[in-house]
């Protein structure tokens, strides 16, 4: 329908003109009857486009509330999908695996490919779950977005590289806090068998020390005996 | 002419409009409504997901509790049957992740909840099914990773000990050693100062002295 921005429609019962007008104007070659009848057509017109109006509206504001639960939904999706990311990760630190190596990608992705579509590298292909399985998201491992659901939040998908990295980055430092972890461990352990050692020197020494002076004072005893025994 | 014409057209514009009027208040009633029923169900969807959010948070406890105070592993059935024990009060337990989940009032089934995120048989939201398939499958995570951490812990202490009983038995060995040099170079030291006291006795030399004479 025609329309002038700003303004609104120009024909219509929201319009400049309505049908009842045009009706009327149109009604007016036969004079009285006519422009009743015209204005009464028009007014007709105007009532039903009016009505339309509203069921469009209606359906509009139906389909945009359930876009709103879609979108809620797919959203959920893509918030486990990185839960479930960050626990696995840790699981995998936890087994050992160094992350940011290529055998501990690997292994996440044997563990989330068929959960979460997780395919390494930050790349994932985020599917909803079955039946219908709908495409969350397909993002590569630049972080482009080279597939949307259009129902997930708008900028979530190109905050997933991002959250991916900052996830490895922290599972990188548990990582390292777990070796730090184990060095101190074996660095007490090499401590304690030092401090042992070094008692048992200074034990060692000290009775030893004790023994000399014992068997010292019993040669001079012999000695003196000897001397003796020569003497008499 | 004119005059009859606009009189001709007034009462279909009165009528129209009314009709318009009338359309527009039904309309925005309508749609009122629906605004309204959709926040009610926003709102009963939010109590619904923390329900569940809060059955996952007890089965993760659960698991806690059970790596804490057992030696089962967590991918083990054991421990599966565990939290079939555990969970048999909020719900019914499969293991895997799968089960279904009781309504906390009527203990009546409320749906069918599976380890990939369907949900089937509820009125639940869909979210749900995410929130219980990815907080079950974390907590089993959580806790095969404290398991682990029990498992180091186990090596460490065990190394520690054995470590311990090593020094232990070294400083036994050493002290003995020693203990043994010191009593045996003090009684040597003893017996020579008994002889000298022996040979430098008056007693001892006046017998001297006649076993000379004789």
């Amino acid at each position: 329908m025609l329309e002038i921005k700003g303004v609104g429609p120009v024909v219509g019962s929201k319009g400049l003109v309505s049908f009842t007008t045009i009706g009327a104007a149109i009604g007016t070659v036969i004079p009285g009857l006519g422009t009743l009848i015209g204005a009464a057509v028009g007014s007709v017109i105007d009532v039903a486009i009016n009505w339309k109006d509203k069921k469009k509206a209606k359906r509009k504001m139906k389909k945009a509330l359930q876009a709103a639960l879609i979108q809620r939904y797919h959203n959920t999706i893509f918030y486990s999908a990185l839960q479930r990311m960050n626990e696995a990760m840790f699981y995998l630190v936890e087994l050992g695996l160094k992350p940011g190596t290529l055998d501990y990608d690997a292994a996440l992705r044997k563990k989330l490919f068929s959960e979460i579509g997780y395919e390494g590298g930050c790349s994932v292909k985020l599917y909803g779950p079955p039946p219908d399985r709908p495409l969350i998201a397909h993002i590569d491992k630049e972080g482009k977005v080279i597939a949307s659901s259009g129902y997930v939040t708008q900028d979530l998908p190109g905050q997933w590289k991002q959250a991916c990295q900052e996830l490895h980055q922290a599972t990188l430092k548990a990582w390292l806090e777990m070796q730090a972890d184990e060095i101190n461990f074996k660095k007490e352990l090499q401590k304690e068998d030092l401090d042992a050692q070094k008692s048992l020197i200074t034990r060692v020494m000290v009775n030893a020390g004790a023994i000399i002076l014992l068997v010292a004072y019993s040669k001079r005893q012999k000695k003196k005996l000897k001397v003796l025994n020569e003497s008499v | 002419m004119s005059r009859f014409n606009n009189l001709g057209q007034a009462p279909t514009v009165v009528a129209s409009g009314v009709v318009n009027s009338a359309l527009d208040v039904y309309s925005a009633r309508k749609l009122g409504k629906m605004q309204a029923r959709f926040v009610r169900q926003l709102a009963s969807d939010s109590v619904k997901m923390e329900y569940v959010q809060f059955l996952v948070d007890r089965f993760r406890i659960l698991c806690e509790m059970i790596v804490s105070t057992t030696d089962v592993d967590p991918s083990s059935l054991g421990f599966q049957a565990m939290l079939k024990e555990g969970m048999a009060a909020y719900a019914k337990y499969d293991g895997n992740c799968k089960g279904s989940i009781k309504d906390p009032t009527t203990k009546q089934v409320i749906g069918d909840y599976f380890r990939d995120g369907r949900v089937e048989n509820t009125t639940m939201p869909k979210e749900t099914g995410l929130i219980w398939s990815t907080g079950c499958k974390n907590a089993l995570d959580a806790a095969r990773i404290a398991y682990l951490r029990e498992d180091k812990d186990e090596d460490r202490f065990a190394v520690v000990r054995d470590q311990m009983t090593q020094l232990g038995n070294r400083d036994t060995l050493v002290r003995f050693a020693l203990w043994g040099g010191i009593i045996f170079s003090v009684l040597i030291a003893l017996k020579m100062q008994f002889r000298v006291i022996k040979a430098t006795s008056p007693h001892k030399k006046k017998r001297h002295k006649k076993k000379h004479k004789n």
